[in-house]
């Protein structure tokens, strides 16, 4: 796993589980501002991805690479 | 509406096929315990929910599953890249192979095809809380058990880290039931169904 991807993963990761953490304690503020940084920071890190991987969301660049860019579960050859 | 995102919640690499391991991981894509399981029963239940926090977990949670049942998916396609007929006699994937070839299909390790009956929707939520962290628990003994039967390092690791999830969704579970318990009568929280009043 190249790095950028690896720190989409730990940022997006880290949402997630506060995101539950929140659902059940909404009251939690340093929980609410942890987790809008980990969101920001999983945004930016998908920003950061190499062209090759980039296309994690449809129609992110100028051609339609959405179905040319490998699909999650592909083995890296 | 869902949005999906083209990469695995926590991505991997499995380099040494297994059809051995395969057919006992994929209990956990459709097995009674499984992924597909899970997200179909919170997915679910969250329409009658009690509160607006309820749905809110059920939904996220049962979100978080279908990107463990696209995990589980994934794991059980590279286990079984490339494997000769002969290889697959060997490790006994014969009998799923004849069926389904290398294709991902819900079923249990034993071969019983996912049923919706694996899981319950019961329109109750203190009934349906209970559901949910006793399916935590039965995925999380599943993973334990897999852990038992697989020792690839890498394969292990992801396994850890779906059982790992069934805790902090059991936690989660848990304390939505503590907060609507709160919001009952304390002298008989298990005499009425907080999602139909009559």
């Amino acid at each position: 796993m190249n790095q950028a991807l690896r720190n989409l993963t730990q940022a997006a990761f880290y949402a997630d589980e506060l995101r539950l953490f929140l659902d059940t304690h909404p009251g939690e503020q340093a929980a609410l501002d942890a987790y809008r940084a980990a969101a920001r920071q999983a945004a930016q890190a998908k920003q950061a991805l190499p062209y090759a991987v980039n296309a994690l969301d449809a129609g992110q660049n100028d051609e339609w690479d959405w179905t040319c860019t490998p699909w999650p579960w592909e083995l890296e050859e | 509406m869902w949005v999906y995102e083209k990469r695995l919640q926590y991505p991997f690499q499995i380099k040494t096929p297994d059809a051995r391991a395969a057919k006992v991981i994929m209990s956990q894509y459709g097995g009674p315990d499984g992924e597909i399981g899970a997200s179909l029963r919170y997915l679910s239940q969250r329409y009658t929910a009690p509160s607006r926090q309820l749905a809110g977990l059920l939904t996220d949670i049962g979100t978080e599953e279908m990107a463990h049942m696209e995990m589980v998916g994934a794991l059980v396609y590279q286990l079984t890249r490339n494997l000769s007929p002969d290889e697959i006699k060997a490790q006994g994937y014969d009998a799923y192979f004849v069926d389904h070839t290398v294709g991902i299909w819900p079923q249990a390790a034993g071969g019983v095809p996912f049923n919706a009956n694996q899981f319950a929707s019961k329109g109750d939520a203190i009934t349906d809380l209970h559901e949910d962290m006793a399916a935590e628990q039965k995925a999380r003994t599943t993973y334990d058990n897999i852990l038992q039967l697989v020792d690839d390092p890498d394969v292990v690791d992801v396994i850890r880290f779906l059982r790992q999830r069934e805790i902090v969704h059991f936690q989660r579970f848990g304390e939505a039931l503590e907060n609507l318990k709160d919001s009952l009568d304390r002298r008989n929280f298990y005499a009425f169904n907080p999602s139909y009043p009559f």
